[in-house]
């Protein structure tokens, strides 16, 4: 029922990574998660940059994590530095949070609201990415740890950070 | 590991990910939670149905980018599985043969069975009474709780058996693990001119069963569009009655 065309194989080898096998595996994954930040019209362009970074950042990938989990990373992270200057993230999340894959995860509390609106521009990626996790994505503090790559206690202390500026720029304190 | 679940108690996007590519079968807290978490359920057959019609071409590499452009002309159907999600859950989202999963297609303790039309563009999951059209390709998934043989077969609108799953010369019936989480079988078959009505019959049986063992039993007590006999005590089987009618003119 899917037509997908083999994956061009790299002039260099890529070790531990046959990139075939990973776009023909993974490209629908990719394809969802972009699509959690983009529109139809930019998913597939954003697509294939991210399997060509992957092309490119295959030494980064750790022999004890999942290909799914790897990429699912380094997509979020590709979307959140195409999405860095754009004032629509916000919007765009919402009409996309309606996408039936994602219905157990919402973007609605005011906290997050303020992240995406007001804090988003002053964050550095660190603190984007664990945020985009956090209150986007609503996982908890191991896994966006585990994820990252980080020890629980950065990602508990950027978090509270992130929450307690939430609430200020809400007026909630 | 509290690793697979938002904070809200749903599994994470990267859960359904992982589980889509076999990465988390048999994680027991995944399983108890897919069988009572009905959103759960519908956002992993959003995202398997999502990912079984994505055709994306992949990139270029670097010495087809430099004759080709930055980014050469690519194609998806992008749009149309998004459609394809959302229809396949969407209740009441049409008279096709799209709507809510009917009793006879979720897990009672038996086996899941599902069917889905493919139409060269767009795929879309079919219950009882759904229109199909002919040249259109049929799917199935499969998820049973406990070991068993399969077969899958079809009448069309002459009565006349076919065999669906698995296609093999013998024509008997596949042996199936037992997977809480239905999967894709990988064969499927392409409806013909021939009109009105058409059944699936799908028999998930403790021993092997022979497809002769089907069409035998159906002769004895023709279908039409009745009930199905029963083909034999050790059987369950599931059917889903299909209307054949001729493709709208565009």
């Amino acid at each position: 029922m899917a037509r997908l065309i083999p994956f061009p194989r790299r002039k260099k080898s890529t070790p531990a990574l046959d990139m075939d096998a990973l776009y023909r595996q993974y490209a629908g994954m990719v394809l969802r998660r972009v699509r959690r930040f983009f529109g139809e019209s930019e998913a597939e362009e954003v697509v294939h940059e991210v399997f060509l970074r992957a092309m490119e950042k295959g030494e980064s990938f750790r022999g004890d994590a999942s290909p799914s989990t790897w990429l699912y990373h380094m997509t979020t992270n590709h979307c959140l530095n195409r999405l860095r200057n754009q004032k629509r993230r916000r919007s765009a999340l919402n009409i996309n949070a309606d996408l039936p894959w994602l219905k157990p995860a919402a973007v609605t509390d005011s906290e997050t609201s303020v992240f995406l609106e007001q804090l988003w521009s002053q964050l550095d990626d660190e603190a984007i990415m664990i945020g985009t996790y956090y209150f986007i994505d609503g996982l908890s503090h191991d896994e966006i740890a585990r994820i990252v790559g980080v020890s629980r206690r950065t990602v508990g202390n950027r978090v509270e950070a992130l929450r307690a500026q939430a609430r200020g720029a809400a007026g909630l304190d | 590991m509290d690793g697979f679940f938002t904070r809200d108690g749903h599994l994470t996007e990267l859960t359904i990910n992982r589980l889509l590519v076999g990465e988390l079968n048999g994680v027991p807290e995944i399983e108890a939670h897919l069988a009572e978490c009905e959103m759960c359920r519908d956002a992993l057959a959003a995202a398997r149905a999502f990912d079984a019609q994505v055709t994306l071409r992949p990139p270029v590499s670097s010495a087809g980018r430099a004759s080709a452009g930055r980014w050469p002309m690519y194609t998806t159907v992008v749009a149309m599985a998004a459609a394809v999600a959302l229809f396949a859950l969407r209740p009441d989202a049409g008279s096709d043969g799209i709507g809510p999963p009917p009793d006879e297609f979720r897990i009672k303790g038996g086996f899941d069975f599902q069917v889905f039309a493919h139409n060269g563009q767009a795929s879309r999951a079919l219950h009882s009474g759904a229109k199909v059209h002919p040249g259109e390709r049929l799917g199935f998934r499969f998820g049973a709780k406990q070991t068993g043989h399969l077969l899958v077969v079809g009448t069309d609108g002459r009565s006349e058996p076919y065999l669906c799953y698995p296609q093999n010369n013998a024509g008997t019936s596949a042996e199936m693990a037992a997977e809480a989480i239905p999967r894709d079988l990988e064969q499927a078959v392409r409806l013909d001119d021939v009109l009105g009505s058409e059944a699936i019959v799908a028999l998930h049986c403790d021993a092997p069963l022979a497809f002769a063992d089907v069409t035998a039993a159906f002769a004895k007590a023709p279908s039409g569009e009745g009930t199905f006999p029963t083909v034999r005590a050790d059987c369950r089987q599931r059917v889903i009655r299909l209307s054949k009618v001729p493709q709208k003119a565009p």
